[in-house]
C-alpha cells in the first residue's frame, strides 16, 4: 500500500530514474571494458608476432664479385648448364675462395678454416650456380651474386645472439706484435673492461654458492637415508630366525608368486631330501605352462591366418599393403611354430619328471627359474674356512643347471627340426623355411651354454688351488651373477623352513648383502655430495676473492664473456686483461704495430660466452669486418617469398607452401561454394518443411561444430585408403577442407537467403514469375553479398587449418612448388607448424614471418569479403 | 487506352497541375458511379470457397460473383478473411505451407484450382498489388519490363520499350520517371513506388488486378493519386481491392463485399451497401460500431 503510494512521488520517480541511468552507465562500462580487453589481446598478439617476424624480413647477404674458376666448377670444360647446376660443391669452393681472399690468415689453421667455411652453407651457392648456368660464358670470368650467409652469423648481425657493448678507446693503445699473440698497452684504458669482468665474476660466485647450497640440501637428505639404512642393517644382523623369515617373506611379496613358490618348494626339498613335493610342483608348473602355451599357439595361428588372407586379397587388388601383410603372416607363423616346438620339449621334460631323482629335479627347477639356485646362501654365509667348500658347492649347482639348459636347448633344436619336417610334409615349405632362424637362435643359445659349461668346469678344477683372495673374488662373482634374484632368496627361505643345515643364517646373509650394497651406494653418494659442496663453496669464495681484488689481472676462458679489441684493421681476442695491458691472440691480424689513437680503436664485449653460442668469436670478428668492408649487406629477404622449404633456415621460403595453399584453396572453393550455395537454396526455398529437412538442418549445424581433425581422419580413411587417392596432394586436402567448410557456407547462405524480405518473393510471384525465376532472379542476387561473405569467411577458416591436413600427409617436406593439384604439396599453416618445431634458433623469426604472411592473406580475404559486400549492396 | 493518353497530353498541354488532374478524375468518375453501373459480365465466380491454415479454418463457404470492368471492394475488420479470399484468386495461398483451399473459383468460367491450370500462368492473368510497395531492387525500367520479359510478351526491344512506357503511362507515373528509367525503383517515394508496382502488374496485361490494401502505407496525397488511378484502370480491368477505409471503398468501388469472421456477410452495389445495408452487422461496421 505504502509502496504503491510512494511509487509516484517525485522523489521515488527520481530514485527510479537514477537507478535506470546507473544501470545504463554500468552496462556501457562493461561493454567498453570487454572491447578494451579484446583489443588489447589482439594488439599483444599482433605485436608479438610482428616484432618477432621483422628480423626475418631482412637477411644479411654476401654481395660481391666472385671469380668463377673453371678449375673449381667445370673441370670438363663442357660448359653444360645442367652439370654446372649439379656442381654446387664447386660453387661453394668459389665462395670459400673469395672469403679466403678476405681473411688469408684463417686458411693456415685447420680449425679457423673450418669456421670460415661454415659462414656460408653449401646450398647457399645456388644463386651463383644459377647465374653461371644461365650464362656459361661466365666460367673463367667473374660474376656478381648475393649469397645468404649462415643463419647463426645472420642472427648475430641482427643482434639476436648476444648482448653486445662497444667501448671506445680511452687512451692511445700500443700493440706489440701484429699476428698470433699480441699484447696491447694503453694506460688505464682497460679498467672498464676489467670492471666488467669482475662484475661477471661476482655473478658467477652467486651462482656457484647457490649450487653449493642445493648440494648441501641433497647431502642432508642422503645422510638421513644413510642413517636409516645403517640401522636397518644393524637390526637385520641381530634379528632372530622368526624375524628373518618374516623379512624375507616380505621382500618376496612383490615378486611373481608362482616362481617364488616353486623356489621355496625346491629349497624345502633340497633340505629335507623329499623329492615328491618338488616333483608335483614342477608337474603343476608344466601343466599350467602347457595350457597357456596352447592358448598362445591357437591365438598366433588365428592371427597368422588372417594376415595371410589379407595378403592374398591385397595382392589380388595390387594394393601396396600386400608385402607388409605377407611379412606379418610369416613372422606370426614362425612364432606359432616355435611355441609349438618349445611346448613339445616342455611336455617331454614333464614326462621325464616321473622317474627323476632329487638332484635332477633341482636342476630342472633351476632351469625353470632361469637361475642356478641351491648354494648361494652358503656362499653368502661362508667363513674363510668354509668358503672353498661353499664356492665349490655353488659351482656344482651351476654346472648341473647349465647342463640342464644345454639339454633343453638341444631338445628344442630337435623339436624345431621335427616341426620343420612336419611342415614340409604338410606342403608348407615356406613356413618350414621361416623356422630356420629359430633353429639358428636355439643353436647359438646351445653354443653359449656350452661355453658357460666349459667355463664352470674350468673354474671347478681351479677351486681346490685357489688362495683366499681368488676364492673371495669367485664367491663375489657367483653372488654377483645371481645377486638380488628372488628365486635364490626363496630357495634359501624354503630350505631354512624345512630345517636345512644352514638354516636362517643363509637367508640373513643373502639379505645382508643386498642391504649392504644399498648402504655402500649411499656412502658413495654422501662422499660425492660432500665433495660437491666443498667444490662449489670453494669456487664461490675464490671467485669472490678475485672479484674483490679490483686491480688484479684476469685470465679469460671460453666460459666467460668475450672481449674483442679492434685496432689497426685487426681484431684481438683478449686472454689476459689488466687495467693497462691486454694480451690476446689475433682473430684478424693487425695491419701494423703503430700506436692507435684513443678514438681509433674500440673494445667489443660479447656477453654470451663463446661456449654457449653457435657462432664463434672469429666468425663474429669476420662478420663485423665483412660488414665494415661493405661486402655483407642487410637486404630485404625476398627468398622468403620466392624459395621453397629448405633444411637451412637462411634458404627457406614459403613459395612451395603458397602454391600448395593456392591449389588446395582452389579445390576447396570449387567444391564447397557451389555445393554449399545450392544446398542452402534448396533447403531454404524449395525443401518441404518436414522431419527429414529438420534432421538435415540439425545435422548440418552439428557438422559445423565437429573438430577439424575428425575431417582429417575421414579424409585419411576414405580418400586415401578406400579411393587410393594420392597422399599429400592438394586435391585430397581440398576435398577434406571443403567438407569442413561446407556447413559454414550452407549456414551463412541460408541466413543470407532468409534475410531477403518476403515481399520480394511475393512481388515476383505476383507478376507471374515461377518459383525458380523468383529465387534465381530476385532472391539470390539480393542474398549474394551475404553468401559471398559466408563463403569467403569459410575459405579463410580453411586457409588457416592445419590438423586435418596433417592426417592426410600434407606435412611432408616439399622442396618444389606443386605443379598441379595431384602433386605432393604442403600448405602455409602446416609449414608454420613445421618451422615452429625447428631446432635452430633462426626458425623462430621465420615462423613468425610465415604467420605474418598467412595473416596478410587472411586479412586480404576478409577485406575482399567486406568490399564485395559493400559493392553489391550499393547496387540498390 | 487511347483516350487516356489523349487526356493526359491535353492536361500537359494546358499546363494542368496534378491536383487539378485529381479533381478531374473524381469529377469524371462520379457520374459513372451514380449511374448504378456495376460493371459488365461476371469475371470471377467463387462458389463455397473455404480456406484452412493447417487445422484452423479461416474462410467459410464464400460464394461471390465479381464483375468485369468494375472495382470490387472487400471490407471488414482485421482477420476477417478478406485478404485470404483475395489471395485465393491468384492462388498465392499455394505458397503458404499448410494452406488448403476448398470450393471452386472460376475465372471466365475456368476453374482456377483445376490441375490443368498452371499457377504461374494464372498469376500473369491475375496481377497483384500489395499493401507495402515492393518494387524489385532493380531499375524502374526493369521493374516494369520484368513481367513481359519472363512471359515473352515483347518480340523486340522496341516493343518492350513501348510496353514499359504504356504501362507507366497507365499507372500515371510516366511523366515523373521518364527521364530516370535507369534509376532504382526503390529510390522512388512511397506513392510512386506503389504506382510503379501497379505499372509492373499492368505490364503483363492481366485481366484481373488484385489490390491488398494498396493505400494503407501511403500518405493522403499519394492515396488520392492511387485512387484516381484505380478509377481510371477499371475501364479496362476487373479490379478487386481490400481496404480498411470505408471512405475509400465508397469513393472508388462499384461493388462491395463485407466479410466478418471468415464469412461473407453481404455483397452488392457499393451505393446500396452504404445506404441500405441488409445485415445489421454490416450496418454496425459501416457506422463504426465495431472493427
Amino acid at each position: 500500500m505504502t509502496d504503491a503510494a510512494n511509487a509516484n512521488t517525485p522523489s521515488a520517480a527520481d530514485a527510479r530514474l537514477r537507478k535506470r541511468y546507473g544501470a545504463e552507465t554500468r552496462f556501457r562500462a562493461y561493454g567498453i571494458a570487454a572491447i578494451a580487453v579484446a583489443v588489447l589481446a589482439l594488439c599483444t598478439l599482433v605485436w608479438s608476432i610482428v616484432s618477432q617476424a621483422t628480423s626475418a624480413f631482412t637477411r644479411h647477404k654476401l654481395v660481391t664479385e666472385f671469380a668463377i674458376e673453371a678449375e673449381a666448377v667445370d673441370k670438363s670444360g663442357a660448359r653444360d648448364p645442367e652439370r654446372l647446376m649439379r656442381n654446387m660443391g664447386g660453387f661453394q669452393r668459389v665462395i670459400r675462395t673469395r672469403l679466403g681472399e678476405e681473411f688469408p690468415e684463417a686458411l693456415a689453421d685447420r680449425e679457423m678454416r673450418a669456421q670460415l667455411n661454415a659462414m656460408v652453407t653449401r646450398l647457399a651457392a645456388r644463386p651463383l650456380a644459377e647465374r653461371t648456368a644461365d650464362n656459361p660464358d661466365l666460367v673463367g670470368g667473374t660474376a656478381k651474386a648475393s649469397i645468404a650467409i649462415s643463419d647463426d652469423v645472420d642472427l648475430y648481425l641482427k643482434g639476436l645472439v648476444t648482448r653486445e657493448r662497444v667501448i671506445r678507446g680511452g687512451a692511445d693503445a700500443t700493440p706489440v706484435g701484429a699476428a698470433g699473440s699480441v699484447s696491447i698497452s694503453a694506460p688505464g684504458a682497460f679498467a672498464a673492461l676489467l670492471a666488467d669482468i669482475k662484475g661477471q665474476l661476482r655473478e658467477d660466485a652467486v651462482r656457484r654458492s647457490q649450487l653449493g647450497e642445493e648440494a648441501q640440501i641433497a647431502l642432508d637428505r642422503t645422510r638421513v637415508r644413510s642413517d636409516l639404512s645403517a640401522s636397518a642393517l644393524e637390526e637385520l644382523r641381530s634379528a632372530d630366525a622368526d624375524r628373518i623369515g618374516d623379512a624375507a617373506a616380505a621382500r618376496l611379496a612383490d615378486q611373481p608368486e608362482d616362481l617364488v613358490v616353486l623356489a621355496r618348494i625346491a629349497g624345502a626339498a633340497s633340505a629335507s631330501g623329499e623329492a615328491d613335493v618338488l616333483r608335483q610342483a614342477l608337474d603343476d608348473w608344466y601343466a599350467s605352462d602347457a595350457t597357456e602355451r596352447s592358448k598362445e599357439v591357437r591365438g598366433l595361428i588365428r592371427r597368422a591366418d588372417r594376415f595371410a588372407r589379407q595378403a592374398e586379397v591385397a595382392e589380388a587388388e595390387g594394393a601396396p599393403q600386400a608385402e607388409t601383410r605377407r611379412v606379418q603372416a610369416t613372422v606370426t607363423y614362425r612364432a606359432a611354430d616355435r611355441a609349438l616346438a618349445v611346448g613339445a620339449v616342455a611336455q617331454s621334460q614333464r614326462a621325464a619328471l616321473a622317474d627323476a631323482d632329487l638332484p635332477e629335479l633341482l636342476a630342472e627347477a633351476s632351469r625353470v627359474l632361469d637361475q642356478a639356485v641351491g648354494a648361494e646362501a652358503s656362499v653368502a654365509n661362508a667363513t674363510p674356512d668354509t668358503l672353498r667348500e661353499a664356492v665349490a658347492a655353488q659351482n656344482a649347482v651351476e654346472r648341473i643347471a647349465t647342463d640342464a639348459a644345454i639339454a633343453d636347448a638341444q631338445a628344442q633344436i630337435d623339436a624345431l627340426e621335427a616341426r620343420a619336417a612336419e611342415l614340409v610334409a604338410q606342403g608348407l615349405p615356406e613356413r618350414a623355411a621361416a623356422l630356420e632362424e629359430a633353429i639358428a637362435s636355439a643353436n647359438s643359445r646351445l653354443k653359449r651354454k656350452q661355453r658357460e659349461s666349459g667355463n664352470f668346469a674350468e673354474t671347478a678344477a681351479r677351486i681346490a688351488d685357489m688362495d683366499a683372495d681368488a676364492l673371495a673374488a669367485e664367491a663375489s662373482a657367483q653372488l654377483g651373477f645371481n645377486f638380488g634374484g628372488a628365486p635364490g632368496l626363496a630357495f634359501a627361505l624354503g630350505a631354512a623352513e624345512a630345517g636345512g643345515e644352514l638354516g636362517y643364517e643363509g637367508v640373513r646373509a643373502l639379505m645382508l648383502r643386498v642391504d649392504q650394497s644399498d648402504y655402500d651406494k649411499l656412502q658413495r653418494d654422501l662422499e660425492r655430495l660432500e665433495r660437491k659442496v666443498s667444490t662449489e663453496t670453494d669456487a664461490a669464495s675464490a671467485l669472490n676473492a678475485r672479484a674483490a681484488d679490483a686491480g688484479a689481472e684476469e685470465t679469460l676462458t671460453s666460459l666467460q664473456s668475450s672481449y674483442l679489441i679492434e685496432l689497426n684493421g685487426g681484431v684481438v681476442r683478449a686472454q689476459t686483461i689488466s687495467a693497462d695491458r691486454i694480451v690476446g691472440e689475433t682473430l684478424i691480424p693487425l695491419t701494423s704495430e703503430a700506436p692507435a689513437a684513443a678514438r681509433d680503436w674500440r673494445a667489443r664485449i660479447l656477453r654470451v660466452p663463446a661456449m654457449d653460442r653457435n657462432v664463434s668469436d672469429a666468425q663474429i670478428a669476420w662478420a663485423n669486418a665483412l660488414k665494415d668492408r661493405g661486402l655483407v649487406k642487410r637486404v630485404a629477404n625476398i627468398d622468403l617469398l620466392t624459395h621453397a622449404d629448405s633444411t637451412y633456415p637462411e634458404l627457406a621460403g614459403v613459395a612451395a607452401a603458397m602454391a600448395g595453399t593456392f591449389w588446395t584453396m582452389l579445390v576447396t572453393m570449387l567444391l564447397a561454394v557451389p555445393v554449399g550455395v545450392m544446398a542452402a537454396i534448396y533447403l531454404e526455398e524449395f525443401a518441404p518443411k518436414n522431419w527429414v529437412t529438420n534432421m538435415v538442418e540439425v545435422n548440418i549445424n552439428n557438422l559445423a561444430a565437429v573438430p577439424s581433425i575428425v575431417f582429417g581422419l575421414l579424409g585419411a580413411a576414405v580418400f586415401l585408403n578406400f579411393f587410393n587417392m594420392p597422399r599429400s596432394a592438394p586435391i585430397v586436402g581440398g576435398i577434406v577442407l571443403s567438407l569442413m567448410t561446407l556447413p559454414t557456407v550452407i549456414i551463412a547462405s541460408r541466413a543470407a537467403l532468409k534475410a531477403v524480405p518476403p515481399s520480394i518473393r511475393t512481388g515476383a510471384l505476383g507478376v507471374g514469375a515461377s518459383k525458380t525465376q523468383t529465387v534465381f532472379q530476385h532472391v539470390l542476387p539480393l542474398a549474394a553479398p551475404g553468401i559471398l561473405t559466408g563463403a569467403i569467411i569459410g575459405m579463410a577458416q580453411a586457409l588457416g587449418e592445419t590438423a586435418p591436413l596433417l592426417l592426410i600427409g600434407m606435412v611432408a617436406f616439399v622442396a618444389e612448388p606443386p605443379a598441379d593439384m595431384f602433386d605432393s604439396a604442403t600448405v602455409l599453416p602446416v609449414l608454420i607448424f613445421k618451422w615452429s618445431t625447428g631446432a635452430e634458433r633462426a626458425w623462430q623469426p621465420m615462423t613468425s614471418a610465415a604467420i605474418v604472411i598467412l595473416l596478410v592473406f587472411m586479412v586480404l580475404m576478409n577485406a575482399l569479403a567486406v568490399y564485395l559486400r559493400r559493392r553489391f549492396e550499393r547496387r540498390w | 487506352m487511347d483516350k487516356r493518353i489523349l487526356r493526359q497530353s491535353d492536361e500537359f498541354a494546358h499546363g494542368a497541375t496534378s491536383e487539378s488532374a485529381t479533381d478531374n478524375a473524381v469529377l469524371t468518375s462520379a457520374p459513372e458511379k451514380t449511374g448504378g453501373d456495376i460493371g459488365g459480365e461476371t469475371k470471377v465466380r467463387a462458389r463455397d470457397v473455404a480456406v484452412f491454415y493447417g487445422e484452423k479454418q479461416a474462410l467459410f463457404d464464400v460464394s461471390l460473383d465479381i464483375p468485369e470492368k468494375a472495382v470490387t471492394a472487400f471490407i471488414g475488420p482485421s482477420g476477417c478473411g478478406k485478404s485470404t479470399f483475395l489471395r485465393c484468386i491468384n492462388r498465392m495461398n499455394d505458397t503458404i505451407d499448410g494452406c488448403r483451399v476448398e470450393g471452386e473459383i472460376q475465372l471466365e468460367g475456368q476453374n482456377i484450382n483445376a490441375k490443368s491450370i498452371d499457377p504461374v500462368l494464372l498469376r500473369a492473368r491475375v496481377g497483384m498489388v500489395f499493401q507495402k510497395p515492393n518494387p524489385f531492387p532493380k531499375s524502374i525500367f526493369d521493374n516494369v519490363a520484368y513481367g513481359p520479359r519472363i512471359h515473352g510478351l515483347a518480340g523486340s526491344k522496341d516493343e518492350l520499350n513501348e510496353i514499359v512506357q504504356v504501362s507507366l503511362e497507365k499507372a500515371g507515373l510516366w511523366e515523373e520517371v521518364k527521364d530516370r528509367l535507369d534509376q532504382p525503383g526503390t529510390g522512388l517515394s512511397g506513392g510512386q513506388q506503389q504506382r510503379l508496382v501497379i505499372a509492373r502488374a499492368i505490364a503483363v496485361s492481366p485481366e484481373v488486378i488484385l489490390m491488398d490494401e494498396p493505400c494503407s502505407a501511403l500518405d493522403p496525397i499519394a492515396t488520392a493519386k492511387i485512387e484516381e488511378l484505380i478509377d481510371e484502370l477499371r475501364t479496362n480491368y476487373c479490379i478487386i481491392m481490400v481496404t480498411h477505409s470505408m471512405a475509400q471503398a465508397a469513393r472508388v468501388s462499384q461493388r462491395t463485399a463485407f466479410f466478418h469472421m471468415g464469412k461473407l456477410v453481404e455483397s452488392g452495389a457499393t451505393e446500396d451497401m452504404f445506404t441500405n445495408p441488409r445485415d445489421s452487422r454490416t450496418q454496425d461496421y459501416i457506422t463504426g460500431r465495431f472493427g
